[in-house]
């Protein structure tokens, strides 16, 4: 093998290192972006423009490098983005885990939060033009791949040369392909694999925190292997000259002049990320701890909150987080009673504090128990409510039940669980339910049966994923689902905070044929200061009149806050003009909350 | 094509395409008439309505039954004077402290600014202005003015101090009646409008005073108008 052909080989690995690091950069940035701010699609696809367009500007500018010194600016380029890829992604985590005055605008944050993803692509630009440079250089006639594979390459280029000969005018090309062509032909190979790699391996079985170190570990390392190579220090003295010749006709190492605080940076940051990957799951538990407990308590005032995160899991399909809230605010405490409780959440969105289980749940259970009839009889479809505490509210009723939710693995987290018990009550034993682990919306579409009540006791509007359970198209599918006298029940986001969320969220269930509304407040005094407090805001919609509300008539819940129920009437459903109903194949963003 | 010219064209299209994310796209604050004055004197909050009150809104009133309708929020208002915002305590609907909307979102100036003027020339078909009367008005104390900063509440009703049902043209509230330390600060006076014709209820149109005391007594010197997005 010629002292080119083996630059050449090692120009094209690194070609494909490097460029399924800046991938993968990217995909890990518009995840984390995802996972912070929602909007699955918004995030991925500005994301993905912020890249490219930052990778224009990079070999757009890379021109102006110096010509003599494409080996070491090329060692710069790398030993930066291992630096500032990690960089960017504690940015972005700390951006959301300070409190930031009100007075920085939504524009601001935006810009910075997006900023690790314009670096990286604008680094990443000058990868390619360098690369290429040092492959025409490298002069190479020779193949560096065994036989048999050149062979089986010539065949296939062969083949794929007349493919294109069908279509297009072709000059079959033989010997040195352009510097152009092999570099971006292994970019792209190398972007596919990172892809592959990263959604079935790296995101999966590691998470994002560890595989932002992976990365930058896998960029160190390269700069090293490239220095190693192509420098002066390399690690024999008798094959210098194999390693560091460009041409044959010239000498000149590829990496003239190593800075040596440079060499000793990327040295500490190959040791560094080595040692992280090493512990890897301590450092995502610690770091992402670290972030949901600041992330909680900016949701309150100042000072007010202190928040321990005590355990983590992943299922397949949430993130389930159970943390300790205590109160360390001056005053009386004005969220629940005592000093500390327990609460969980699912991805960002509360599900669950002690204080108001049972209160959120007799909002959702009890109240529109009072609108139907109690007895096997009566037909109950609960969608969601993995952790069993509406069945639990449902069981006192003595109603059949059938229940449908997509996650199995937390369904039975819950089950044995003494937090969950302590509300459930092992309701999943009773004997009129069944449950099916199942998507609400595809049930929905495939069973026969009708119910005289659907609670819907799903996540909020927060991710691109849930887009389908607040669509035209699943609202229709449970009204068809009703019984004559059937109706539907929901908790709701506020009208006032989030307006366009609430105008999408009514039109798109009345285009669903729902035409009555009765809005309604689950109540308690949470807080013990003998003052009741709203606890969650409900709707029950159905397609025609019902009949009202009837303290009288209603379950111990309505009668005990009977002041609060005795008043409540049917509405028509409102409709709001210039608000486009959220549909499965024509989706209105605005139903997403904080994206 | 000259490399800065390159650059330059294509930073053009990028800050444009940009433009289309960092955009406010949110429809502005409703237009209403429902205060017309408020004056500080002798301790006391004078609060006058106005002679013809309305808002504007998207509501589509044109199909809906004002038989069965009746208004949501005034008694689900009362009597909560928590600790929980008055929004539910459980966090799932309101998003918490943080996610809260600020002054971009929630609050506006009296006019709204120059896009809320192209906002409503642009969507002139979809708002109509509706005769609204006030069923309850309320008043609450908000905090001193650092507080205010750090903490101020979205649109919207807050529990409050004090509830005034089916005022009449003018409501008098006793500044100097409270406790010293929270007399002077930031107040939300809420009103609780229901159309008219339509019956409907369009929740509650809010202004936030701060209010100083001067050696020469109570001065009104902030005004904001809180409306919900149209």
């Amino acid at each position: 093998m010629s002292k080119t052909r083996t630059a050449t080989a090692a120009l094209l690995v690194l070609t494909f290192v490097v460029s399924f690091c800046s991938f993968v950069y990217e995909f890990v940035y518009s995840e984390l972006l995802t996972v912070i701010y929602g909007g699955t699609v918004t995030q991925y696809v500005i994301t993905i423009g912020l890249y490219f367009f930052s990778l224009g500007v990079g070999a757009a500018l890379s021109d102006d490098l110096n010509p003599n010194n494409y080996g070491e600016n090329f060692f710069r380029t790398e030993v930066l983005l291992a630096a500032v890829a990690p960089a960017g992604f504690l940015l972005i985590i700390g951006l959301n885990s300070v409190r930031i005055p009100q007075d920085v605008p939504p524009a601001v944050l935006w810009t910075v939060a997006r900023l690790p993803v314009v670096v990286v692509g604008f680094l990443s630009g000058f990868e390619l033009p360098l690369l290429t440079h040092m492959v025409d250089n490298s002069n190479s006639e020779d193949t560096a791949t065994p036989a048999w594979i050149h062979h089986l390459g010539e065949r296939l280029h062969d083949w794929t040369v007349a493919c294109l000969g069908v279509f297009w005018n072709v000059e079959h090309k033989t010997g040195k392909r352009s510097g152009l062509s092999v570099v971006l032909a292994m970019d792209y190979v190398g972007g596919l694999c990172g892809a592959v790699v990263y959604a079935r391996l790296l995101y999966p079985e590691l998470g994002l925190i560890p595989t932002i170190f992976v990365l930058a570990l896998l960029n160190a390392v390269a700069s090293l292997a490239f220095v190693a190579y192509f420098s002066d220090l390399s690690l024999t003295q008798s094959d210098t000259a194999d390693r560091r010749v460009l041409g044959d006709s010239t000498a000149t190492p590829l990496v003239g002049r190593v800075p040596k605080t440079l060499l000793v940076v990327c040295l500490l940051l190959t040791a560094s990320y080595a040692g992280v990957v090493a512990n890897h799951d301590a450092t995502d538990e610690r770091l992402s701890e670290l972030y949901l407990e600041q992330q909680i308590e900016n949701e309150y005032p100042p000072d007010t909150m202190n928040i321990e995160v005590t355990d983590q899991e992943t299922t397949q399909y949430q993130h389930v987080i159970r943390y300790e809230r205590t109160w360390t605010g001056t005053g009386p405490n004005p969220y629940f009673t005592g000093r500390s409780e327990s609460c969980l959440r699912l991805g960002s969105a509360v599900q669950l504090c002690d204080s108001w289980a049972d209160s959120y749940h007799n909002g959702l259970v009890d109240v529109p128990m009072s609108l139907v009839d109690s007895g096997p009889e009566t037909e109950v479809l609960v969608v969601g409510g993995g952790d069993w505490i509406a069945i639990d509210h449902l069981r006192e009723y003595n109603v059949t039940v059938d229940q449908v939710d997509l996650d199995a693995q937390f369904m039975n987290t819950t089950k044995n669980d003494p937090f969950f018990r302590h509300w459930h009550d092992d309701a999943y034993e009773y004997d009129r339910l069944q449950t099916v682990a199942a998507d609400g919306y595809r049930y929905l579409q495939q069973t026969n049966e009708t119910y005289d009540l659907v609670l819907l006791d799903i996540p909020g509007a927060t991710d691109d994923d849930l887009l389908t359970l607040y669509s035209r198209e699943f609202y229709r599918s449970v009204r068809k689902h009703l019984s004559d006298d059937g109706m539907m029940v929901t908790w709701a986001y506020s009208p006032d905070q989030y307006p366009e969320h609430h105008k999408t969220f009514v039109n798109t269930v009345g285009a669903a044929g729902f035409t009555r509304q009765l809005p309604y407040w689950a109540w308690e005094d949470v807080d013990s200061d003998n003052e009741v407090e709203r606890i969650e805001r409900f709707y029950v919609f159905a397609p025609s009149d019902r009949r009202p509300l009837s303290v009288a008539n209603g379950t111990a819940y309505v009668q005990q806050y009977r002041d609060r129920y005795h008043d409540r009437q049917w509405q028509r459903v409102p409709r709001y003009r210039g608000v486009r109903v959220n549909s499965v194949f024509h989706p209105n963003y605005d139903v997403l909350v904080d994206t | 094509m000259r490399r800065r010219q390159f650059i330059a064209a294509t930073g053009i299209g990028a800050i444009t395409a940009l433009g289309g994310c960092l955009g406010n796209k949110s429809p502005p604050p409703r237009r209403s008439s429902v205060i017309s004055d408020f004056e500080v004197g002798n301790g006391t909050l004078v609060i006058d309505f106005a002679t013809d009150k309305w808002v504007m809104s998207r509501y589509d009133g044109a199909n809906q039954s004002s038989a069965m309708a009746s208004p949501v929020g005034v008694a689900s208002a009362k009597g909560s004077s928590g600790g929980s915002s008055g929004r539910g305590a459980t966090g799932r609907g309101t998003g918490g402290y943080t996610s809260a909307p600020r002054t971009g979102h929630g609050h506006a100036w009296y006019h709204g600014g120059d896009y809320a003027d192209d906002w409503y020339d642009d969507h002139e078909d979809e708002v109509t202005q509706y005769p609204v009367t006030v069923v309850a008005l309320g008043v609450a104390y908000l905090g001193s003015t650092d507080q205010m900063r750090d903490e101020a509440p979205d649109a919207g009703a807050i529990p409050w101090d004090r509830e005034f049902q089916n005022p009449s043209k003018t409501v008098t509230y006793d500044v100097a009646d409270r406790q010293e330390s929270a007399q002077a600060g930031w107040y939300r006076i809420g009103a609780n409008i229901v159309g008219t014709d339509s019956n409907h209820d369009f929740r509650w149109e809010c202004y936030d005073l701060e209010i100083s005391d001067t050696t020469t007594g109570f001065n009104l010197d902030e005004r904001w108008k809180v409306s919900p997005r149209i």
